[in-house]
């Protein structure tokens, strides 16, 4: 008995500080993917052919950079960004510093989810709203987002719950976080327990995030 | 007044070019309801889009009151689109927005003001006899309350032309009806020009005043709706009376038992007069009924007869005469088909 109070006790130590850098690395990312991602999917989205807002070369050269991120392995990405780090956030390693190549590999996914969200609704709906004569920028705001919004939060829920994971990938670097503790003190350190706890706890973690998207997505369709 | 002069419209597809619409000329005056009836691929829905541009005609002009619609720059456009209504087979509402945020819409891209769009969606639902769904959401409506929302819709923003793509074509026959009821006394209440596409023969008959019929991307006959459909002359117009029923059918009949098969149309000038039995009396022929029925155009009945002529060729002759004579239209149906 007292060996499991001792367990527990040793894990309410140790856990607190890297679940907080796995939250605020996981929320701060996410904002900012979903703010420069979102705009990013829909211009990719409505500037394709045949779309409200035609521009071929854009539509080619945005693309072109959206595979590009996506098809570098984050490791590699996160060690490419150094640099970038160092200039945006003054460090190259570190929690904050972290941020930046999680930023980074999440915008074109998100992109890529938008632009597939957009891409989805019916072009009947756009037909109509064209028909009653709505300009780009309206369409943009008072159709496309509103319409596409459900799939839009799933697309986050999905970034958010991939973010959590390349975020222990982060800590492995030094980024810090549950994915850091796991390596360090469960691995590296040969604590079980600790490796078990910190997997529970992404586990739950995960679980929550989807909960939440999915209670979301739900009470926006109507 | 659209006037539709020399408009053709063509595609480039895998397979080459497509020509959808040839030289299409087409005139539709203030107040009608203007239906244009194909079958499936026959350019009608090209040709409707044409009116305000959500498809770009290749050549031509189209003309809504006076002024040329295919010379507009974007912002001409949109300005122009915000008089012409339009509802779509899919209804195509925004599925996050209520009723009433739906007939709001265009108000709200008009830019009109909170307490002006409230006053106009209310007149609205009432129009179309949804004040209580007035909150209520799409997924929340039946195909035919679903419709009257896009009706109001597109009527929202004081739209003096209706456009109609397969507006009923995914209702039931009584909703259809109803809908089809509303259109009419949109167009006599609120002197809405409607123009109106579709491959139902039903809905023309029922409310149209003018009809167009298009096939292959040209228009084969024009006019009145009941001119066109009791004297039916280019085979796909015979072809839609034929699939309504409404035409002779004559498969499964040994054609070769007969001597001379007329199809015979009664309009009403001649319709309440004992021709047949006259013509019988004074020329000898003798007569057999094969098939007859009775349809209406807008409320205006015409008949159709089947008959077989029998005797010698000078009766024969003389029967034909006596029916020329007295105004009948009718046709030889040919035997060896």
């Amino acid at each position: 008995m007292s060996e499991l109070f001792n367990i527990f006790n040793k894990l309410f130590q140790l856990m607190p500080k890297p679940f907080m850098e796995t939250i605020y690395m996981v929320l701060l990312s996410a904002i900012f993917s979903v703010t420069f991602g979102i705009p990013l999917g829909i211009v990719t989205a409505i500037s394709e052919e045949g779309h409200i807002w035609q521009h071929k070369k854009l539509n080619r050269i945005l693309n072109i950079l959206i595979n590009i991120t996506r098809s570098l392995p984050f490791i590699i990405l996160m060690i490419a960004v150094f640099p970038l780090s160092k200039l945006i956030v003054g460090k190259r390693i570190g929690t904050t510093a972290a941020i930046v190549p999680l930023t980074i590999a999440a915008i074109p996914f998100v992109a890529r989810l938008v632009e597939g969200s957009v891409k989805e609704l019916s072009w009947g709906i756009i037909e109509a709203a064209l028909s009653m004569g709505t300009n780009t920028r309206q369409l943009v705001f008072k159709v496309i987002i509103p319409e596409a919004f459900p799939s839009i939060i799933s697309g986050i829920t999905l970034t958010i719950i991939n973010l959590i994971s390349y975020s222990a990938m982060a800590g492995a670097i030094g980024g810090g976080g549950l994915g850091d503790l796991a390596i360090r003190f469960g691995y590296q350190g040969f604590q079980q327990d600790v490796l078990i706890a910190t997997v529970i706890v992404l586990v739950l973690i995960v679980q929550l995030v989807q909960y939440l998207g999915n209670t979301v997505y739900k009470n926006l369709l109507r | 007044m659209i006037r539709i002069e020399g408009l053709s419209k063509s595609f480039v597809d895998k397979g080459g070019a497509v020509h959808a619409l040839k030289e299409i000329n087409l005139t539709i005056a203030n107040g009608n309801i203007y239906g244009i009836i194909g079958l499936s691929g026959a350019g009608k829905s090209t040709l409707i889009r044409c009116i305000n541009r959500l498809e770009e005609p290749t050549s031509g002009s189209i003309y809504i009151d006076g002024q040329d619609v295919t010379k507009l720059d974007n912002e001409q456009l949109n300005s122009l689109r915000r008089k012409i209504g339009m509802i779509f087979q899919h209804f195509n509402l925004l599925n996050r927005r209520s009723c009433y945020k739906n007939i709001a819409f265009p108000l709200e891209i008009a830019g009109y003001d909170k307490s002006t769009i409230d006053k106009r969606v209310d007149e609205l639902l009432e129009l179309v006899g949804l004040k209580d769904k007035k909150y209520s959401y799409p997924s929340q409506l039946s195909g035919g309350q679903k419709q009257r929302v896009a009706i109001a819709r597109a009527l929202a923003a004081k739209a003096e032309i209706l456009l109609c793509d397969e507006a009923t074509s995914a209702l039931d026959p009584d909703t259809t009806k109803s809908i089809l009821r509303l259109l009419k006394d949109i167009n006599t209440e609120l002197n809405i020009t409607v123009v109106l596409i579709t491959h139902q023969m039903e809905v023309v008959k029922e409310i149209c005043n003018k009809v167009a019929v298009i096939s292959e991307g040209g228009i084969v006959e024009q006019g009145n709706t009941f001119d066109i459909f009791s004297k039916p002359r280019h085979a796909v117009t015979k072809k839609f009376l034929k699939a309504e029923g409404t035409s002779p059918e004559l498969i499964g009949i040994d054609k070769s038992k007969y001597t001379k098969l007329l199809n015979i149309t009664f309009l009403e000038e001649n319709a309440y007069q004992p021709i047949i039995s006259d013509m019988v009396k004074s020329t000898n022929a003798r007569v057999n009924i094969i098939s007859g029925h009775i349809s209406s155009v807008q409320g205006k009945p015409y008949g159709n007869l089947v008959i077989d002529l029998d005797g010698d060729a000078l009766t024969i002759e003389n029967a034909l005469q006596y029916l020329k004579n007295n105004n009948l239209c009718f046709e030889e149906i040919d035997l060896s088909e």
